[in-house]
């Protein structure tokens, strides 16, 4: 199976470029975004198997991103990395459809073993999309 | 205690929080960085000692980042500390060209996270003897953040400290979509301040 490829998005540059190459280190393929705007144009033309997402950034917050991402794509795999994570917080994001959230630092080996849950959340996803389009096709064809 | 003392009293924590929760954000920032750097330093580390190639190159800038990182986090330490002690200072033992600065760099993260940047202007003044320094850096805190929420996101404001001739003014330059709300009128009123507000401007006067 293909390594996940992944999203990162945070405003501190030097934070993004060296998780960046740590997870890359590590066989994923990732890209990166330097705020929510960004990120939002990027998850609206590719296809990622997950999202790392910081929490405070400036002009489109975390929590603003996480949200308009869900609803272009309500598949999206998105993990909250946030410097000051509470249970309110955490609780708030997977009310909203996060698949979790983690806390700055978080060790990369944790993150890379979530990057994957959600990659194979996704393609759990999409085989359960493609079943039941192929349940509804044999029942509209009656056969 | 009576309503004001007590209104005084919450407005006082909410700023010591406010500025404790912004700093120890920056510091957490950098020992996020320094975290991933010291991590992927270590990484490569293991990679040589595994017989794979590492350029010298890419560790001497890693190390170079992080001792820059450690001074970042120093100065947001220094300032905290500045900050603490500009409380207990003799009058006259900080001049307006230290608070000035010293506020704006304490508001610099949140004036980022609302949108805006705030540059200083103008000299040297001397600030009143008998002022309470810490309502005073609470008023402008205050006047900060409502006049940086009213100009809305991309907006460079100006920000001085002047003798006029009411007094000590501190005002804020910058383009208000609506006229930026003044700071609780606890604050305005033991500090013996008034305070004044346009769509382009935001006067905050020290009469006593």
């Amino acid at each position: 199976m293909l390594q996940p490829n992944v999203l990162i998005v945070d405003d501190e540059p030097e934070f993004l470029e060296t998780v960046a190459e740590r997870l890359a280190n590590r066989g994923f393929s990732v890209d990166t975004a330097q705020n929510g705007a960004v990120a939002l144009e990027k998850i609206g033309s590719q296809i990622f198997d997950a999202i790392v997402l910081d929490l405070m950034m400036p002009e489109i917050d975390g929590m603003e991103t996480l949200k308009r991402a869900l609803k272009k794509k309500p598949d999206l795999q998105i993990i909250l990395l946030t410097g000051h994570a509470t249970l309110q917080t955490g609780i708030e994001a997977i009310k909203l459809g996060a698949l979790d959230f983690m806390e700055k630092p978080a060790d990369i080996d944790a993150l890379a073993a979530k990057i994957n849950e959600g990659r194979d959340r996704r393609v759990e996803m999409d085989e359960q999309v493609r079943e039941t389009a192929v349940r509804e096709a044999l029942k509209k064809y009656g056969w | 205690m009576d309503h004001n003392q007590d209104q005084l009293r919450r407005l006082s924590l909410d700023f010591l929080a406010q500025v404790t929760a912004n700093a120890t954000h920056e510091i957490k920032n950098e020992l996020a960085v320094m975290n991933e750097q010291s991590h992927l330093l270590q990484e490569f580390l293991e990679m040589a000692a595994k017989g794979r190639q590492v350029d010298p190159e890419r560790l001497h800038t890693l190390v170079e980042r992080i001792i820059a990182r450690v001074g970042q986090a120093d100065e947001v330490v220094k300032r905290l500390n500045a900050f603490a002690h500009s409380a207990d200072l003799k009058p006259g033992a900080l001049r307006a060209d230290g608070l000035l600065p010293l506020t704006l760099e304490m508001f610099a993260r949140r004036a980022s996270l609302l949108g805006v940047s705030v540059e200083a202007e103008g000299g040297d003044v001397e600030l009143p003897t008998g002022v309470d320094m810490f309502l005073l850096e609470a008023a402008m805190w205050y006047c900060l953040v409502n006049a940086s929420e009213a100009a809305g996101k991309g907006q460079v404001l100006k920000a001085g400290l002047e003798k006029g001739p009411e007094g000590l003014v501190f005002w804020l330059k910058g383009d208000f979509a609506q006229e930026p709300a003044p700071p609780e009128a606890a604050i305005l009123e033991s500090l013996g301040a008034s305070f004044s507000a346009g769509q382009n401007e935001v006067r905050l006067s020290l009469s006593k």
